[in-house]
């Protein structure tokens, strides 16, 4: 039976495949085949789930295929099956149906209808992948092009400001989950010498032996994957992406951030449930994320005067309880609670621009305005402070802003005294030595062989900080990020011989192709103008979309995103750092964090914004 | 019916009761008055009678019809409904000035004034939902018998009239095929206009170009495309132009308001607009942004301004050209409005039919760059037809706007 389960990811898979060749102009085929494939999808998972129930409802995990395999580590693509799994399946398969249904009208005539529908379809797929995933590997493919499917949609109007600069915003701390799962991965690489499973990971006695050994190596798993799921369902301290993400079509809104997207949170808790589980302290800290955002996320939704912020923070409260309900081990009320959830969200996010007509329009013959309430000074001085922490948000974007972004911009201006040019004289020299001692790994000159490859991953980091606050040239930027990504290679390649020659040309070849053919569209749009300025947008996708596009692909390609073998390459990367180079992995995870957003920064300003040529409308900033 | 829906005949109860009459000046209301003194209900009817020029020849039933808008889903709900009612269906307003045409001191005072109504004439008011296409009657059991006979068969002409308008809207909706069953056309029309997932419920004046002001033989047998306002206006029963003061004053801030906020916003409907509606939060139940931390939008959205040629409103008024100069020049912030050049105008000599175009301060006579009005044959197919939009970019959207045609 375990050997269907693969259907179900090779129909969205062919399903968004067959939404590319269709041409733009042809609205209904477009839709046509989005609504066919995800309908099929429900029908036959709606047979399956019957079948597998009337066989028992066993739990079902099946190995497909072997991506790679050393003496060390092997990365397989794994799929699993159990009710947490149909319940999300299901209620993930009819929300986007009906969302795609809708959507078919809702979005007739607009000029991105087929982008539209190819994302939504493509997260489709990623959203069955992540749900259907059996270990940590197949769950960060799904995970990693979520992320990318959210930036897209909410940048889906790119010609104006705020989307673009709201995209990035959103992305930035869907980052810290991202780097948190690889950190987890690397952990229980470390912890277990084998890629874990889910099943595996649900067997708690063979766990217990392990945990009680290694107990802060356990706790470091189990940490990062709560703070991955906070990220994800926009739990405190990171709620406030979700009411910023609300920018594209309003029934992308619905399918995102009403429904699938943020309860994927939610989902990932339930899947490493038996593993936290048996932490201790564990379902405490998931308890007081999950209270401290119901209780907050309710008292900013009831004063927002967006109606569609009020409905996510209503929705991110709703989530904070089944955290509560997940840590209490009630996962049957938690999955009832997350299909009412998306289903009311879903539904309030699209009738939401009928709050005017049931509010107000409506008022006419029954306006009854507010009597005015007498209370103490006390009491009316502790409810206006409330009234205004939670009309701003408690101020979570701008501490987040403050402590999360701000230190790398810092830094950036700290290096700013680093010429482009020396950082490009500099490294064939840093090159250089770090490649002598990758292959004469004796010469090291110091007692502590540990501290050369930190040093490396070090510069690598500033490296990439380099390139995010570069502002005069994108291809400096840009080759800033490959400098880095080579430095990242070298420092892990430095006194580790398992790190054999053919695993760095893994971790290459998809890089070599995207930064060459990155590097080719930015010289391409620079003889335009000879204007690559990352000062200012310059709105590109507007009058050369096909560009746009290619320089996305190279973008998510350098950046190691799972359609090239440098996803692969990443994760042997990782492996091979040891788990006592506290600092290694702290600054490659760093680099890691922060590189995807470097290169999407140089796509957002070079792409997308208004574009730079008057002759085009040109939305406000403000818009 | 959903809250989400906003039906336009739900906002007055058709069988709810209004007061109408104010018996005695102490009922008051929040510091205003409650309904109309006969004085003031006296004024009102006649000046509404003499703007359109009926003062003679009344039929047995005279329709004073509102308009108002259904629509689902849609904050800007509003710009479909009656201005002149602050954004409501003017259902209320249509049924108080039949009742008050219908008052019998009302009559006998008008009979005064020199308009005498036929005792057998008798006023109904009603609602024309111009999303949905339909049309609801209001105060019909107090028709006469005589008059409840001929008020069925209107019906029926009314009933066939919106089966036209429907079908002549449908070429514009890319969900509805034209060519189908009028009573298809019809119910697709009506869902349409209250679908959750449609950001079209209605085009409401996307497209006007024109405002008539003359008697209704000036346009008998035109086919405007529906893209022209229509004032009834008899110049014969206003030789020096007083009534037509009174009848133009309103065209600018009324008819020219419109035409220039669809103009505006589609000549840029980024900054002059409300850019397309799909993304639109809701914000305190005031306006829409972008997004939760972007500005008010103000305009229309792409929705309802893709199909609108931007060009400014150009106003044709049946009378000597003195007497419309003399008119417009009669109140300066009428003539602001021309003088300006925020709208338009042109005079057809009622005699000789020639015509005068408004420039800079006086009337020259124009004539006409097209000779000859194409003329339609078969009204069905040329609908059914007519070319439609390749795209919603401006060069192909207004190719589906149609020049005037003479109906054979």
């Amino acid at each position: 039976m375990a050997e269907f389960l693969q259907f179900f990811v090779w129909l969205p898979f062919l399903g968004f495949l067959a939404s590319l060749l269709v041409p733009a102009k042809n609205e209904k085929r477009i839709a046509g085949v989005v609504i066919t494939t995800a309908g099929l999808h429900l029908v036959a998972m709606a047979s399956f789930i019957v079948f597998w129930w009337m066989h028992g409802a066993p739990i079902l995990n099946q190995k497909h295929i072997t991506l790679f395999q050393s003496d060390s580590i092997e990365i397989f693509i794994d799929l699993y099956f159990d009710a947490v799994g149909a319940v999300f399946t299901f209620i993930g398969a009819a929300i986007t149906v009906l969302v795609a249904i809708f959507s078919k009208y809702y979005l007739h005539r607009d000029q991105g209808f087929k982008r539209y529908f190819s994302t939504v379809i493509f997260f489709f797929l990623n959203y069955t992948l992540l749900i259907l995933s059996g270990n940590f590997e197949t769950l960060f493919i799904g995970w990693e092009f979520l992320g990318i499917c959210s930036f897209l949609l909410i940048s889906f109007y790119r010609d104006r400001y705020l989307p673009v600069k709201n995209s990035l915003k959103v992305l930035s701390i869907f980052r810290i989950g991202d780097i948190c799962l690889i950190l987890a991965m690397w952990m229980s690489h470390h912890l277990w010498n084998q890629n874990i499973t889910f099943q595996q990971l649900s067997d708690a006695p063979a766990l217990a032996l392990h945990i009680a050994e290694h107990s802060g190596y356990a706790w470091f798993i189990a940490l990062t994957i709560i703070i991955a799921a906070a990220v994800k369902s926009a739990q405190l301290p990171f709620s406030s992406w979700l009411p910023r993400a609300m920018e594209g079509p309003t029934s992308s809104s619905a399918l995102f951030y009403g429904s699938l997207s943020v309860h994927l949170g939610v989902f990932l808790l339930m899947r490493t449930a038996p593993y936290w589980q048996s932490i201790d302290y564990m379902d405490i800290l998931v308890i007081v994320i999950g209270a401290a955002t119901a209780l907050i996320g309710a008292s900013i939704a009831k004063v927002q005067s967006s109606v569609k912020v009020q409905i996510a923070y209503s929705s991110a409260a709703q989530i904070g309880l089944m955290f509560i309900e997940v840590a209490l081990g009630w996962h049957t009320l938690a999955l009832v609670h997350f299909a009412a959830n998306a289903m009311l969200r879903t539904y309030q996010l699209l009738v939401s621009p009928s709050v005017m007509s049931y509010l107000s329009h409506n008022m006419f013959f029954s306006f009854v305005p507010l009597a005015k309430s007498t209370t103490s000074p006390l009491a009316a001085k502790v409810s206006n402070t409330l009234y205004i922490l939670a009309l701003k948000e408690w101020n979570i974007d701008t501490l987040l802003t403050k402590y999360l972004w701000n230190p790398f911009k810092w830094m950036g201006k700290k290096i700013a005294f680093v010429s482009y040019r020396t950082t490009v004289i500099v490294f064939p020299v840093l090159f250089a030595i770090g490649f002598f001692f990758v292959i004469f790994p004796d010469n090291i000159p110091l007692d502590d062989y540990d501290v050369v490859p930190s040093v490396y991953a070090v510069i690598g980091l500033l490296y990439i900080i380099k390139a995010l606050s570069e502002r005069e040239d994108a291809l400096h930027a840009w080759l800033s990020v490959i400098g880095a990504e080579l430095l990242i290679i070298l420092s892990v390649a430095i006194h580790n011989q398992d790190f054999t020659p053919l695993q760095m040309l893994i971790v290459f070849s998809g890089m070599i192709v995207s930064s060459v053919v990155g590097y080719i569209t930015l010289r391409r749009i620079k003889a335009f103008d000879n204007d690559l300025s990352l000062n200012y947008y310059h709105g590109y996708s507007y009058e050369h979309p096909g560009l746009a596009f290619v320089f996305l692909l190279s973008c998510l390609g350098l950046v190691g995103l799972p359609f090239t073998p440098t996803f692969i390459g990443i994760d042997v990367l990782f492996s091979h750092i040891h788990k006592h180079q506290e600092l290694q992995i702290f600054f490659t995870a760093m680099s890691f964090m922060i590189i995807e957003i470097s290169v999407l920064r140089i796509y957002a300003r070079i792409f997308t914004g208004m574009h730079k040529k008057s002759y085009h409308a040109m939305a406000y900033r403000s818009s | 019916m959903s809250p989400a829906i906003s039906n336009a005949f739900t906002h007055m109860n058709k069988t709810s009761i209004l007061t109408i009459e104010n018996k005695n000046l102490n009922d008051r209301e929040n510091g205003l008055q409650i309904g109309f003194t006969i004085e003031e209900m006296t004024t009102r009817v006649e000046g509404q009678l003499r703007s359109v020029g009926l003062l003679q020849n009344f039929a047995p039933i005279i329709y004073l019809i509102a308009h108002g808008s259904s629509s689902a889903n849609n904050p800007h709900h509003g710009a479909h409904d009656c201005g002149a009612c602050s954004g409501r269906p003017g259902s209320v307003n249509a049924r108080v000035m039949a009742s008050m045409a219908n008052h019998p001191i009302v009559r006998n005072n008008l009979q005064n004034k020199g308009i005498t109504i036929p005792e057998s004439t008798q006023f109904v008011g009603a609602l024309h939902d111009t999303a949905g296409d339909e049309i609801e009657y209001y105060d019909e059991q107090f028709l006469s018998p005589e008059n409840s006979l001929l008020h069925s068969k209107n019906c029926a002409s009314f009933e066939k009239a919106l089966d036209l308008n429907a079908k002549e809207r449908s070429r514009r909706f890319a969900s509805i095929p034209t060519s189908q069953s009028l009573k298809n056309v019809r119910k697709a029309i009506k869902d349409r206009s209250v679908s959750l997932f449609e950001p079209r419920p209605e085009l409401g004046h996307g497209t006007n170009t024109l405002c008539i002001v003359g008697r209704r033989e000036m346009t008998k047998r035109l086919f405007l495309d529906r893209r022209a306002f229509l004032n009834s206006y008899d110049y014969r029963t206003d030789p020096e132009g007083k009534i037509l003061a009174g009848v133009m004053r309103p065209l600018g801030p009324v008819c020219g308001g419109i035409n220039l906020e669809y103009y505006f916003s589609r000549v840029d409907n980024h900054k002059l607009g409300a850019g397309t509606k799909l993304p639109h939060h809701v914000m305190g139940l005031i306006g829409v942004t972008n997004s939760c931390d972007g500005d008010l939008r103000p305009g229309l959205p792409l929705q309802m301004i893709e199909v609108h040629d931007p060009v400014r409103l150009l106003i044709i008024v049946e009378h000597f050209p003195d007497v419309v100069l003399a008119t417009i020049q009669s109140a300066p912030e009428m003539y602001e409005w021309f003088i300006n050049e925020w709208v338009q105008i042109a005079v057809v000599h009622p005699e000789t039919n020639v015509l005068y175009r408004f420039r800079e301060g006086q009337f020259e006579e124009y004539s006409p760059v097209a000779a000859k009005i194409p003329i339609i044959k078969d009204f069905k197919s040329f609908i059914e037809e007519a070319q439609e939009m390749e795209t919603n970019y401006i060069a192909d959207a207004t190719k589906e706007n149609l020049p005037v045609y003479s109906l054979q």
